[in-house]
């Protein structure tokens, strides 16, 4: 690292604003939160894990606009199904929330340059977004548990129209981001 | 006002995230029927799907403007940025990046607004101050719309913003002193009688004398009209010579410690402004590192403001000019020359000499910082050294000439110059009969 950027580095931390230094605390806090609530599920606590986690979620707080928080979320999201089998655990919402929170922090963060605040009134309205995706995501984990307890059995058909509609959407999703 | 489109609506690494995660990571769930990762995708699979329907389909217009485009220094401006035609934009954010002797506040110069789904514009502005004298360019203003989730940016720069900050003159006062008054009104009284607000006299009625200045006390005694005789006021012409071939010192804007061309500067203002509020006219001369500007003789107020705007334009610099281009500037007959330098290069004392030698009355005021930091470096500290004793010894040279050389202090600095003018015009002269 040459001399430019750590003073660029040093920048970062002088220059930045009291919500910046919040919305990273937060930044690093989320992933850590899922990584702990799937330590409490598994009941074995990763230390190397999440020493990593923090480290990648402390370089995308303070680069936010940056492609690591995509990692960080697949390091989370992998170390869950490498660790954990169960899925009617409340553990799996709270780890999907925190991770909800995490995207939805960083994008924040990444649309204000680093010593400038957001008004209330914008930060108050991405809180009532994260709220209700996550409540969302809440509800999606109750029907999945509630299948799951069907153990009812596959149905071809119904996994080929997911998909498609999956397929579907993220064409559109393509489409319509690239245009 | 210019606007730079930088870029149209494009996607932010939040949305290809999002996107990315929540496809991959469906697909792979109903493929794998890994149900736990469903929940963990479906988060984001939300948030791209809402981010893509409301994302917006046209770009925002931007009109900005700064008003007022002239301040004084320690002044501020405001930068209004209007953004319109925001449907689906969830806030909007400007960034005035920081520039030298412009501050914004907030220091950060990162102003933000939220949009609500009903509102057609969205307004955001910031004050400017400047905290020096002298035409200040802005740097381009970013200007940011985000749309919901942050997934879409819209960028412009606004472009082309200058701020003219007027020098703030110090405050100057000099004691009433009788200058050569060779004009037609003005606050001086002139030797000549005439229509005026001092006494001179009591003398017989003449034709042509106002009615109102007949003095009915000794015309009743004198049994025949008598009217009261005043000097008639005149102004004066004062003509100042600036030297901006270079600054000296560290300047530390309004807030902090004046260069010898802010001290220069800002007397030279304060002098024009003092002699102007008198009805006096001012001519002034400036020696720039880029050219000589001229302002001719005048009063009133948008002469000062002319005065001003000129101060304004001078650019500290490495000179440019020759000394033969100093010397050829005009002198007004009569007037009294004041001459501002910090007297490092030899080109003003020697200027101020020859008007000397053409008999008017001129003043050299000292700008140069007392506290001047010398260079850290031996070599140039000796070189710095040097040339401030030189310095002494030409300044003595000048004022073993008649010069009188003043540091420049404030009020009263020209007061000791101004009553040897008025002993000078007072005292007997010779006369040829």
């Amino acid at each position: 690292m040459n001399r430019l950027k750590i003073q660029n580095l040093i920048d970062l931390f002088i220059e930045a604003s009291p919500q910046q230094w919040l919305f990273r605390t937060l930044a690093v806090a989320t992933p850590l939160g899922a990584m702990l609530a799937t330590s409490a599920a598994n009941q074995q606590l990763w230390l190397v894990g999440l020493a990593i986690v923090t480290g990648l979620a402390a370089v995308s707080a303070l680069v936010p606009d940056s492609d690591v928080a995509l990692i960080v979320v697949i390091v989370v999201v992998w170390r869950w199904l490498a660790a954990v089998d169960s899925i009617d655990t409340p553990w799996l919402p709270v780890a999907a929330v925190c991770l909800l929170g995490y995207h939805s922090v960083t994008a924040l963060a990444a649309s204000i340059p680093n010593g400038g605040e957001l008004e209330r009134d914008t930060t108050i309205k991405w809180l009532v977004q994260t709220a209700l995706i996550g409540a969302m995501t809440v509800g999606t984990w109750g029907l999945v548990v509630m299948f799951d307890r069907r153990d009812a059995d596959g149905n071809i058909v119904l996994s080929l129209l997911a998909l498609a509609l999956v397929s579907g959407a993220a064409l559109t999703i393509r489409s319509r981001s690239l245009t | 006002m210019t606007v730079l489109q930088i870029s149209p609506w494009r996607a932010s690494p939040a949305h290809v995230r999002a996107t990315t995660f929540g496809v991959v990571g469906l697909t792979a769930a109903l493929l794998f029927r890994a149900p736990a990762l469903l929940i963990f995708v479906m988060p984001f699979a939300f948030v791209a799907v809402w981010s893509t329907l409301t994302r917006p389909k046209a770009d925002p217009t931007l009109t900005g403007e700064i008003a007022p485009r002239s301040v004084r220094e320690g002044e501020a401006t405001t930068w209004t940025g209007r953004l319109s035609n925001i449907a689906e934009v969830d806030h909007a954010i400007a960034l005035i990046p920081p520039k030298a002797w412009l501050e914004t506040r907030p220091f950060s110069g990162v102003v933000s607004t939220a949009v609500d789904a009903n509102d057609t514009e969205a307004v955001l502005s910031a004050p400017i101050r400047a905290t020096r004298w002298g035409r200040h360019a802005v740097a381009p203003i970013n200007v940011v719309a985000v749309s919901s989730w942050g997934a879409f940016r819209w960028q412009v720069h606004d472009v082309s913003y200058r701020i003219g900050a007027l020098p703030l003159p110090e405050v100057f006062d000099a004691a009433p002193s009788r200058l050569r008054a060779n004009g037609l009104i003005g606050l001086n009284r002139s030797t000549r009688a005439g229509e005026g607000s001092e006494f001179s006299g009591i003398r017989a009625f003449q034709s042509g004398d106002r009615l109102r200045r007949i003095n009915w006390q000794r015309s009743l005694r004198a049994d025949s009209l008598h009217v009261t005789a005043t000097y008639s006021d005149q102004d004066s012409h004062i003509a100042l010579f600036v030297d901006a071939l270079a600054d000296f010192g560290e300047s530390g804007g309004i807030d902090g410690a004046a260069s010898s061309l802010d001290t220069t500067v800002r007397a030279a203002g304060a002098i024009a402004e003092h002699f102007m509020l008198r009805g006096d006219r001012v001519s002034m001369r400036v020696w720039d590192s880029r050219f000589i500007a001229t302002v001719p003789a005048g009063s009133g107020a948008s002469h000062l403001r002319r005065i001003l705007d000129v101060l304004a334009s001078i650019e500290p610099g490495a000179s440019r000019i020759g000394p033969g281009a100093v010397a050829n500037s005009m002198v007004p007959g009569n007037a009294l020359a004041i001459m501002l330098s910090p007297l490092v290069a030899p080109i003003a004392l020697e200027r101020a000499i020859s008007i000397a030698t053409t008999g008017l009355n001129v003043a050299v005021v000292d700008t140069l910082p007392n506290d001047l930091q010398l260079d850290a470096d031996e070599s140039t500290d000796l070189a710095w050294r040097i040339r401030l004793l030189e310095r002494q010894r030409e300044v003595r040279a000048v004022q073993r000439a008649g010069v009188p050389v003043i540091a420049w202090q404030g009020p009263g600095s020209l007061d000791p110059f101004l009553r040897m003018i008025a002993r000078r015009a007072s005292a007997p002269r010779m006369a040829r009969r």
